[in-house]
């Protein structure tokens, strides 16, 4: 076949070429993994830095999460998801990823060494998100495979559609702001004839930034759900409509970081009013993955224990999330570790067992082996428990007025600051886990293209995938979770 | 058949998404634009006596002389374009090239003219100072990106053609952006009374 034939393929089904000319350094599947392995390194050495009361260790943990799960599964599964060969732009999704490496790095040398360091790596990392978010918006838009219309897109697809459209929206605010403050930081500085109101001002931005960190994330758990439930995801529109609800509501409500320093009655009303409101898609979300697991044949393996893991922390930090959309009450609890605790668990806590979940869910086509075993399975258990302790010590720290800004825990003696790190190390443990289950498990021989019986298009490729992910162009004529009981057939079709 | 990159199904629709992913980038600019704005008018709202005055200590020359080294860059990154989408056989890379190259040259002069003068203001306080130093500084990043994106595009000054030239029409609409951003939001803060 020669390359002009080889430029139809896509559209007459005929096979693709084997020797294309797509570099190996830019392909999303190496990346993805890049991605993966740095994020997973990252979360390890944060909760390992957690547990000896290191005060950087929720930089390093930020930092493995920001990017963590939209990178790795964005940049390996999604176009494999939409029957794509790579991402839109190739070469600009290895920038992005060298960005942020060198980004993360820059700001955990400078939480430690202090100076400019931090908000230069800080803009770096904001710079490879606006990178991504940008890719996978066109790449969604432009690379999905033949058949594949809006209605056939998997949740988690949507989710990163949502949440890279925040990406583009937010992060070059933040980009700004980091940059003000570094250069001018009198300009927030009330005392020094600043504006304190400006940087609240700036917050609608940090506080929608939340967003980006979880939709990925609910992504991951919708797809594991649904692929072992063997159900139909359930609400799948209103779960694609309340991921972008999200994100919109997110920004809506920021005014909630004012409520500890003060604002008028109509304000907080306001505030407190729609701070709830963003609760709802979560909510919408909550309910669809139950009753999708409610309805289906349970499967319960390794990649759906981390699914209801991260379901019961989203759903106790969403519920603790309510203490703080409050004015009453969060005048009193917005300043205290009750806040880390809420930010703990929705987003360290979710985003990270998602992180480890997906890993063991898409781990045949990362690594061409299936880690299920009773040590995976220990490790989802380990972290979930890890994860209730720690939100609990966190949140009875609250109570107590501890202030958030106390993040080392030095001098705060006492069964809740044991149970606030404690928890923190066996999540650490489980993590450590984790990945030696993952190793363990390439050396047990390759699995087969879809050990897991999903309907999505990455299993119909063979695992792990080739260097053009497909031998023939798939043609998607139905939706993404059709079970055979329910609906029949095949899925994906390859000509 | 024009070439394209292979997981793309035709030229159409690599120049389709790459028009895109420029105008996606180019939203991104203009939030970055708009809080860059809101900075200011916050900043300015706040203003004191002292604002009108410290706008007189400014280097009016060096604003000017970098003002029109941004609007040179963003002529020649559209004629970049233009040579990429209307030329052919070897004067198509020569030209790309050329002025590719030129607007790299440019976008770095306009960086270097901008620190020296934000550099001269050292040890001068106050909000009116601050908020300028800030503004350059977004100026400064954003043309060593410009820099980095032109440079770019002149390695690749050989790949382009009719059908072929996204990337340049793209990389010259963040320049013009930039110089947008040259021209109207730092006379705010040089011509402020």
């Amino acid at each position: 076949m020669n390359t002009t034939q080889a430029e139809h393929a896509h559209h007459g089904g005929t096979p693709y070429t084997q020797s294309g000319s797509q570099s190996q350094r830019t392909d999303h599947k190496r990346i993805g993994r890049l991605y993966l392995g740095f994020s997973a390194v990252l979360f390890l050495v944060s909760a390992v830095l957690s547990t000896a009361r290191v005060p950087q260790a929720l930089h390093v943990g930020l930092l493995s999460l920001a990017p963590g799960v939209a990178g790795a599964f964005g940049t390996f599964v999604l176009p494999l998801q939409l029957g794509a060969r790579n991402v839109a732009f190739p070469g600009l999704n290895l920038w992005g990823f060298r960005l942020y490496a060198v980004g993360a790095l820059l700001v955990i040398a400078g939480a430690f060494a202090g100076g400019p360091i931090l908000p230069i790596g800080g803009m770096l990392v904001g710079v490879s998100l606006v990178l991504m978010g940008a890719n996978f918006i066109v790449t969604i838009h432009k690379l999905r495979a033949p058949g594949m219309g809006w209605a056939e897109l998997p949740h988690f697809v949507w989710c990163i559609y949502a949440s890279s459209v925040a990406m583009i929206t937010i992060v070059p605010a933040l980009l700004v702001a980091t940059l003000a403050h570094a250069l001018s930081p009198n300009l927030f500085d009330a005392l020094a004839g600043g504006d304190a109101g400006l940087g609240a001002s700036l917050s609608v931005y940090g506080n929608a930034a939340a967003v980006v960190l979880l939709l990925p994330a609910f992504g991951v758990v919708s797809e594991m759900v649904a692929t072992f439930s063997r159900s139909r995801l359930f609400g799948a529109k209103t779960m694609a409509h309340a991921a972008f609800a999200l994100a919109i509501v997110g920004f809506l409500a920021w005014g909630h970081h004012a409520f500890a320093p003060g604002q008028s009655l109509y304000a907080g009303t306001v505030y407190g009013f729609v701070s709830v409101l963003a609760l709802a898609p979560v909510a919408a979300m909550v309910v669809g993955w139950v009753m999708t697991l409610h309805a289906g044949a349970i499967e319960l393996s390794t990649p759906l224990l981390y699914a209801v893991g991260a379901i019961v922390l989203a759903t106790l930090g969403m519920l603790s999330g309510l203490f703080l959309a409050a004015p009453a009450s969060a005048a009193y609890l917005s300043d205290t570790w009750m806040v880390v605790g809420h930010f703990e668990t929705c987003i360290v806590g979710t985003s990270a067992m998602a992180l480890f979940g997906g890993a063991h869910y898409w781990w045949p086509k990362i690594a061409g082996a299936s880690a299920e075993s009773g040590v995976g399975k220990a490790s989802a258990l380990l972290f979930l428990i890890g994860g209730l302790v720690a939100m609990d010590g966190a949140f009875s720290l609250g109570l107590t007025g501890l202030s958030r800004e106390a993040l080392d825990l030095a001098d705060v003696a006492g069964p809740a600051s044991d149970m606030a790190i404690n928890g923190l190390g066996a999540m650490a443990l489980a993590g450590a886990l984790a990945v030696i289950n993952l190793f363990r498990s390439v050396s047990g021989g390759a699995c087969g293209a879809n050990p897991w019986g999903g309907r999505t298009v990455e299993w119909t490729t063979q695992s792990p995938p080739i260097a053009q992910n497909f031998n023939q162009p798939p043609t998607v004529v139905e939706g993404p979770y059709e079970y055979p009981a329910q609906a029949g057939g095949a899925k994906v079709e390859a000509h | 058949m024009a070439q394209h990159a292979d997981h793309f199904r035709s030229s159409a629709h690599e120049q389709a998404s790459i028009r895109m992913g420029g105008f996606v980038v180019v939203a991104a600019q203009i939030v970055l634009a708009g809080a860059t704005l809101a900075i200011y008018a916050s900043s300015r709202a706040l203003g004191s006596a002292a604002w009108p005055a410290a706008a007189k200590e400014l280097d009016w020359t060096m604003g000017a002389v970098g003002t029109l080294v941004l609007l040179a860059a963003s002529f020649v990154a559209a004629m970049a374009s233009w040579a990429a989408r209307t030329n052919d056989g070897g004067s198509k890379k020569a030209l790309v090239t050329m002025f590719c190259g030129a607007a790299a040259g440019l976008s770095l002069l306009a960086a270097i003219l901008g620190y020296v003068e934000v550099s001269g203001l050292a040890g001068k306080s106050g909000r009116f100072f601050e908020t300028f130093a800030f503004f350059k500084h977004v100026l400064i990043v954003e043309a060593l990106f410009a820099t980095a994106v032109m440079g770019r595009l002149v390695m690749k000054a050989g790949g382009y053609d009719a059908e072929r030239s996204g990337a340049v029409e793209a990389g010259a609409l963040f320049v013009h952006g930039l110089a947008i951003l040259g021209c109207f939001a730092l006379p705010l803060l040089y011509l402020v009374q």
